[in-house]
């Protein structure tokens, strides 16, 4: 999943806004304009080091007895081109992958003696051989958006700029 | 039936003697400086995988921040891999300003001056006002450039480096030569910074003797044993400052908590830890790596230096890479890779889970280094101490010294 420019995020915002879940879902209504709208690994990150253990919590106790109905919904298609409810639906359970260390190991939203998680990019690359038309340099901004994690293009040129220093 | 504890590895049983180094070498600038010149520009430094640039065109830059360096790294028209500065030699300007992508020509974005992938300087526009300007001496300029088991190495000596790479991973990279790498392309890459030396990222994966404390409530179920409380490593070898280690793991351990366990259900068998027994043609099962056979084996470490730490375990492999930006403040960049990418969108979630996991022992050791870097700034010791079970510590800082002092 590609780094989402700050000007999309309103987009993002309202795009899943005006998503309905699929039905059996309801329970993680709560969490459609918080864990819905993130869209990579390190925006969930973000939100795990911004949140209270309260938020944290709500989050696990609604999601967690959903977990294999979830997947079993999912599981009916494609993995990258989930139907836009089912993929709000992922988009939230992701959240259960980034705060489950959280809730059931250090029982605070960072690491301890650690400082805020919000310093780290990370990539998924599928190291799968592309294939390119030969020509100039490409930009690959254009690359068709996913609901997987895995890109299938190289990276896209990042302006790297972490931490507090 | 082996007595594991006969190989575990101690200090005096491989010479180690000193037990000390100074704190100066993780906070003074002239350290730092030194090792600029004596680590970084001198010695062949892992950059990358055959697989990131497996076709012609391919290529990706890689930053080594302490050389004020970018190298672009592609394989040409004729497949030759090849590493080049990214400046063009007109006025300056970094050529290729993207992380990765494949193309056969690289236009300066400055005054369009054009180059191959070979590194040739094939247009100039309007030539005619460059008389003095032989296209066939302004090139990209290049960097030496070898490769050890499918890892891209590059040397950034002005002139021939003083060893060949075969030369400087010696015995290393023929004990390990034919570990089956290849087998794991996919991976997820993560990279961040701390605000600590960068021989105290390395230092991370040169002793046990932190995992029950630093990480006590995640690493330490899962791979200390009763019989290794304070987990020791094992068959610890040396190879000039480059090092081989053995350690184990739980393998009857599950995760007790409801998302992991759900996570780790949904993990294919392939990217298990798994017994040295099994079929598969993968580390575990590699002569090459837990020679001595341990039965739980769990992960074989083994340390090029300068700064980089590999970890072979059943189901991939961890690739660590500590760049250093400043004497305190280090780059550090992760892969996890394995032998293909998620299936399903259980797996998927299964791998976020084991990535942000990964993450977070990660931080505890970073936030760790952070504190000790804190306490060497304050000059109240001009030493740190090395016990017995810190064996590689010593052996890594000889090293270091012994590049500074050359």
């Amino acid at each position: 999943m590609p780094d989402m420019p700050r000007a999309r995020a309103t987009d993002a915002a309202a795009e899943s806004l005006g998503i309905a879940l699929p039905v059996g879902f309801e329970a993680l209504e709560p969490f459609r304009s918080t864990w819905g709208r993130c869209r990579s690994q390190e925006e969930r990150n973000r939100l795990r080091a911004a949140s209270n253990m309260e938020q944290l919590r709500a989050l696990h106790a609604a999601g967690t007895p959903l977990l294999d109905t979830v997947f079993e919904r999912l599981d009916h298609f494609p993995l990258g081109s989930l139907p836009e409810a089912e993929a709000l639906l992922y988009r939230i359970v992701l959240g259960l992958a980034e705060i489950a260390p959280a809730v059931e190991i250090f029982g605070q939203p960072n690491v301890p003696n650690s400082p805020p998680l919000g310093d780290l990019k990370i990539r998924w690359s599928s190291g799968v051989r592309e294939s390119a038309p030969e020509g100039p340099t490409r930009s690959t901004a254009g690359a068709q958006e996913t609901t997987s994690l895995v890109k299938r293009d190289c990276e896209r040129k990042v302006e790297i700029k972490f931490g507090r220093g | 039936m082996i007595d594991p504890s006969a190989h575990w590895s101690f200090a005096r049983d491989l010479g180690l003697g000193r037990s000390w180094a100074e704190t100066a070498l993780h906070l003074s600038p002239e350290t730092f400086a030194g090792e600029r010149e004596r680590i970084f520009r001198r010695l062949w430094l892992m950059v990358g995988r055959l697989e990131d640039v497996s076709e012609p065109g391919s290529f990706f830059v890689r930053d080594v921040p302490i050389l004020n360096a970018e190298a672009l790294v592609v394989r040409d028209r004729e497949s030759t891999l090849r590493a080049f500065y990214n400046t063009c030699s007109h006025r300056g300007a970094t050529v290729v300003n993207q992380r990765c992508g494949r193309s056969f020509t690289f236009r300066c974005p400055y005054h369009s001056w054009l180059y191959g992938a070979d590194g040739q300087l094939r247009a100039i526009p309007s030539a005619e006002n460059f008389p003095d300007i032989d296209p066939r001496q302004h090139g990209l300029r290049p960097i030496h450039l070898d490769v050890w088991n499918g890892f891209i190495f590059l040397n950034f000596a002005p002139a021939a480096p003083g060893q060949t790479l075969a030369d400087f991973l010696g015995g290393l990279g023929e004990l390990h030569a034919t570990l089956p790498f290849d087998g794991y392309p996919f991976h997820i890459k993560m990279v961040s910074e701390f605000d600590a030396n960068w021989k105290a990222g390395m230092h991370t994966f040169m002793e046990g003797y932190h995992i029950t404390t630093v990480h006590k409530k995640t690493l330490t179920a899962q791979i200390v044993s009763r019989e290794n409380p304070h987990f020791h490593f094992y068959d610890t070898r040396l190879f000039g400052p480059h090092s081989t280690l053995t350690s184990e793991r739980n393998h009857d351990w599950r995760p007790t908590t409801p998302v992991m366990r759900f996570a780790m259900a949904q993990m294919p068998p392939a990217v298990l830890p798994r017994q040295s027994d099994s079929a598969e043609r993968d580390f575990a099962a590699h002569p090459s790596i837990n020679r001595i056979g341990i039965p739980n084996f769990g992960v074989e470490t083994i340390t090029i230096f300068p700064n980089v730490c590999l970890q072979p375990l059943g189901g991939g492999y961890l690739w660590m890479e500590f760049w250093p930006l400043a004497p305190g403040r280090t780059r550090v960049e992760v892969r996890l890779h394995s032998r293909t990418p998620p299936a399903s969108a259980r797996q998927e979630f299964a791998a976020a889970l084991g990535a942000v996991a990964a993450r977070d022992v990660l931080c505890e050791d970073f936030g760790l280094s952070a504190m000790q870097h804190r306490g060497f700034a304050m000059g109240a010791n001009r030493r740190q101490n090395f016990g017995e079970n810190e064996a590689l510590l010593r052996h890594f800082m000889q090293s270091v010294e012994g590049y500074l002092n050359a």
